[in-house]
């Protein structure tokens, strides 16, 4: 069975991973809240479209603060967003080195 | 509830093996919002998606599932509850119509079967109650038991029993606390020997009372609750009604009194009466049963005893047949108020089916409007169960927001209730919400609302939905069932208004019931003690007051009229023993009491000033006690032994001859709802309670208790009441049940005609091809609507039939409460049937002529 076509906040948590980005960051970028993000980034890292990172140990003792876990997209993620975006004609741009890219 | 709180919380959802990373992740980023100074609310709004994700962790695992793979059937049901509670939210209307309408519902229910539990139900508060037993006596071996024994003979129980291992007495009275009267009065209860045994109760603080202290002469001593005591600032002596009592002991806070209608504050000591001459149920008796011996071996014990004492000394009885026996409790105290609370909790009851009932059309309605979304989702593969699951979901929402509504309104509505309740409801000061009824209402809930839900599932079942899928259905099959919904409510409804349409109309016979006596412009002026040892003090009173502005005549009296229990004597025809009564009322009298009451003089004269010293002792007797010993002949001048029974006086006190010199009208004394009994009028010196009746145009009470205090300093505070006022009383619990009853049928009606509304409205919207292509036609907008409102109207007519049979029957539970009418009084019913078929007509025609305003073109332009 083909997967489920990708919904609007879906595909708005993709384009915002288009930069390696914190959760918070990625609700900030969307506007979407945290009941919706997580969520999605759980459901597409099981999809293979994104990937979760702890940062290095290190980086954050020394700095004083928690380790924060970022996303960023897989080429089949990146791929997915490209066909997704497509689909939606009445979507935001592009931006450019996105759909240079694709091209 | 803190953001870290919730986090942890859900937590509790990850699979074991995720957790740790997860709640890392989730803290780290909280942690960089407050550090970023984001604000609380913007943390716990944070802090609450993380159910959602924690959830969505628990579903996937750490692994896409197989193909073969099913997630645990848990899952999949409760997602789909879930998901049910999430539709139920986005409709707000719905939601809130139906949360007030359960919310309310549950609300009385818990309200009046709290009071039923508690002043019906709880058993009776002493250590180990089933040996505690009331005695009391039938006079005349029919069965007919006062709760009460002549004095004497319970001392020869006590002393001569084998079974009993405490026998007392009590009697309540309210006494001044504190040396000034006019300070604060409280509910003593004199005890004799063995009472704190027979109760089980024992002080906390000090101790009990002794034998001595019960002695004639003993110093005065008193036990108190701690409520009582605290609030009097822990002293050791209290003066009740002017006499020190020496404190000895204080009960626990749990002591608790059932007999009264209010537990009591303080206990004395008093002697045993052992007045041989006093043959009247006037002690109350409480006795505790041996161990080990049945109450019915210790009720046979007892009869043996009397058996004894009558061979002994056979002037103690007056009747052959008389005899000792254990008084039932409930009969005795709740007694009246056990009808009127069981047809409370009939009508909630009913209320409760009313408001299930509305609520099913409800949802049903809900379940049609939906009825494309469901096919939809029915087409895009949700099962049966699940659209099952999703519905079962949305009904426990209902109940379970509807139960914290219903539970809250419930508190305030007991407290509505005992405040506003007769004081007459036996211990209603104790009821308090009661959880194990509120636990059952809400269990009842949660089964209603599994219910409601499959009813609102009903419409969207799979068979239904691929149906309606396709254009065009008109729901019929589901109007029948809303009209079948109301049938079922109307006729509830029907029900509650006949019978609170008969307990008015009941009401309003008593309120109209001529007395005999006037009450408008007479008040009555009662002192709860009297000096002792202060001759002509009457005589200085009624000066007194009738020298207070306003005042026309007064009048002296021994009993208060409108009162529930008053004096009697026994009676003999003079040279006739076998005319002769054990009780008739009696009332000494001074001053123009007839004419105040407006009560006439049939024959004969009225008392004279001479009458009072005079050594012939003349006696008034009503129109009732003449017709019923001189029926023929004329009863002036004839003479009775007042105080002789059969002739017989009683030892100790010789009964005296009286020569009747008039004759009055008979008059309901007790009030409307008693009958008439036989009287006899003294003229003398009232005693002990006073009472004074003052006829008056317009009377200051300050006036009245300057001029009383000016007279004698003793008295205490004078309780001034307009006897309109005492008839309102008499009438109180009357007149609450009434009130209740049509709050009930008010609310009932309300909520069924709202849902007669919606099914007509239902029927327009769904029917506006029809109607829209018969307007077209031609056919006459006003017939069109009256078809449409008789789509409504007709199951009110078919509910009103169907409940007015039940009515019929069910009234006659009320026969007891229901004076000068009938339970099936037609001009009741019919009363019921006008407002109904009116209310049902208005709520049917309100939405049908909408039925006008369909545009025919537009209707076709829809095709």
């Amino acid at each position: 069975m083909p997967p489920r076509a990708l919904g609007r906040s879906t595909v708005a948590v993709l384009k915002a991973l288009t930069s390696t980005r914190y959760g918070l960051d990625i609700m900030t970028v969307t506007g979407l809240p945290s009941g919706t993000v997580y969520p999605t980034l759980t459901r597409m890292e099981a999809r293979g479209y994104v990937r979760g990172i702890w940062e290095p140990a290190g980086t954050a003792e020394r700095e004083g603060r928690p380790r924060r876990r970022y996303y960023e997209l897989t080429p089949a993620g990146l791929r997915a967003l490209g066909e997704a975006l497509q689909e939606m004609t009445a979507l935001a741009h592009i931006p450019k080195p996105l759909a240079a890219k694709l091209r | 509830m803190t953001p870290r709180l919730l986090i942890a919380l859900a937590a509790r959802l990850v699979p074991s093996r995720l957790r740790s990373e997860w709640r890392e992740e989730w803290l780290a980023e909280l942690w960089h919002m407050r550090v970023g100074g984001a604000p609380t609310q913007q943390r716990l709004a944070f802090a609450a998606g993380s159910f959602r994700h924690a959830w969505a962790q628990r579903s996937r695992g750490d692994a896409v599932p197989l193909p073969g793979d099913r997630p645990h059937w848990t899952t999949g049901a409760l997602a789909d509850l879930f998901d049910g509670m999430r539709s139920v939210r986005r409709a707000p209307a719905f939601l809130a119509t139906t949360v007030v309408t359960l919310g309310v519902g549950m609300a009385v229910n818990v309200a009046v079967w709290s009071v039923v539990s508690g002043v019906m139900l709880e058993p009776a508060p002493y250590p180990d109650a089933d040996r505690v037993v009331r005695l009391g006596w039938d006079f005349e071996g029919r069965g007919l038991t006062v709760p009460a024994m002549p004095p004497y003979k319970a001392e020869y129980l006590r002393e001569h029993n084998r079974s009993l291992e405490a026998v007392t007495t009590w009697s309540e009275r309210r006494m001044d606390v504190g040396q000034q009267s006019g300070h604060s009065r409280a509910s003593v209860l004199r005890v004799s020997d063995g009472f704190l045994s027979v109760v089980g109760w024992h002080p906390q603080r000090g101790r009990g009372f002794a034998s001595e202290d019960h002695e004639r002469g003993a110093t005065p001593v008193a036990i108190v609750t701690q409520g009582f005591h605290r609030a009097l600032g822990a002293p050791s002596i209290v003066a009740l009604d002017g006499v020190d009592h020496h404190i000895i002991g204080v009960l626990p806070p749990e002591f608790d009194f059932a007999e009264t209608p209010a537990p009591p504050q303080v206990l004395v000591p008093v002697p045993a009466s052992n007045d041989r001459s006093d043959l009247g149920a006037n002690s109350h008796v409480l006795a505790r049963v041996r161990q080990g011996i049945t109450v019915d071996s210790a009720l046979a014990d007892a009869a043996r005893v009397m058996a004894q004492l009558r061979t002994a000394d056979p002037s103690q009885f007056q009747n052959p047949h008389e005899q000792i026996r254990i008084v039932d409790f409930q009969k005795t105290y709740v007694g009246d108020s056990t009808k009127t609370l069981w047809m409370l909790a009939a009508s909630v009851t009913l209320v409760w089916l009313v408001t299930c009932a509305n609520v099913a059309n409800l949802l049903i309605a809900r379940g049609i409007a939906r009825q494309k979304e469901m096919a939809v989702r029915a087409s895009l593969g949700a099962s049966r169960l699940r659209l099952t699951r999703q519905a079962i979901g949305e009904g426990l929402l209902l109940t379970g927001v509807s139960s914290a509504v219903g539970v809250g309104l419930g508190v305030l509505a007991v407290r509505a209730l005992i405040h506003t309740a007769p004081d007459s409801l036996h211990r209603l000061t104790t009821v308090s919400l009661d959880w194990r009824v509120t636990a059952g209402v809400i269990a009842v809930a949660i089964v209603s609302g599994i219910a409601f839900g499959l009813v609102g599932a009903w419409p969207r079942s799979i068979a239904d939905a691929t149906r309606t899928a396709s254009r065009g259905s008109s729901g019929l099959s589901h109007t029948r069932a809303r009209q079948a919904s109301i049938v079922v409510q109307t006729a509830l409804v029907t029900v509650l208004l006949a019978g609170a349409s008969l307990l008015l109309t009941s009401l309003i016979t008593l309120w109209r019931t001529d007395l005999g006596f006037t009450t408008s412009g007479v008040s009555a002026i009662s002192f709860h003690r009297w000096p002792p040892a202060s001759p002509g003090l009457d005589s200085r009173v009624r000066s007194a007051l009738e020298a207070v502005p306003g005042v026309n005549a007064v009048a002296a009296t021994s009993s208060l009229p409108l009162a529930t229990r008053g004096w009697n004597m026994p009676m003999t025809v003079e040279g006739r023993p076998d005319l002769s009564e054990g009780g008739v009322d009696f009332r000494s009298i001074t001053g123009d009491y007839f004419g105040i009451l407006g009560i006439p003089m049939r024959r004969g004269r009225a008392f004279e000033d001479s009458d009072v010293q005079s050594s012939r002792r003349v006696v008034i007797i009503n129109e009732s006690l003449a017709r019923r010993y001189w029926p023929d002949s004329d009863p002036i001048g004839q003479r009775i032994l007042v105080g002789a029974f059969k002739g017989q006086s009683r030892p100790g006190r010789p009964a005296i001859v009286h020569e009747i010199v008039g004759v009055v009208g008979d008059i309901l004394e007790r009030g409307p709802a008693q009958t008439v009994r036989r009287t006899m009028y003294l003229p003398s010196e009232p005693g002990v309670g006073a009472t004074f009746i003052v006829s008056a145009s317009r009377m200051s009470d300050t006036e009245v208790r300057d001029a009383v205090a000016r007279v004698d300093a003793r008295l205490p505070p004078a309780t001034i009441e307009s006897l309109d006022q005492r008839l309102d009383a008499r009438l109180a619990a009357d007149r609450f049940l009434v009130d209740l009853m049509m709050a009930f049928a008010g609310v009932t009606m309300t909520v069924t005609a709202i849902g007669v509304y919606g099914v007509v409205a239902l029927v327009v919207r769904s029917r506006r091809r029809d109607l829209g292509i018969r307007l077209a036609l031609g056919a006459a907008p006003a017939q069109v609507v009256r078809q449409v409102t008789r789509d409504g109207f007709v199951p009110v007519a078919i509910g009103l039939v169907f409940g007015l049979a039940g009515a019929s029957q069910a009234s006659a539970v009320l026969a007891s409460r229901l004076h000068g009418t009938s339970p099936t009084d037609p001009a009741a019913f019919a009363a019921v049937a006008v407002v109904l078929l009116l209310t049902g007509a208005v709520a049917s025609w309100l939405p049908a002529r909408r039925v006008t305003r369909i545009d025919a073109v537009e209707v076709f332009r829809n095709e």
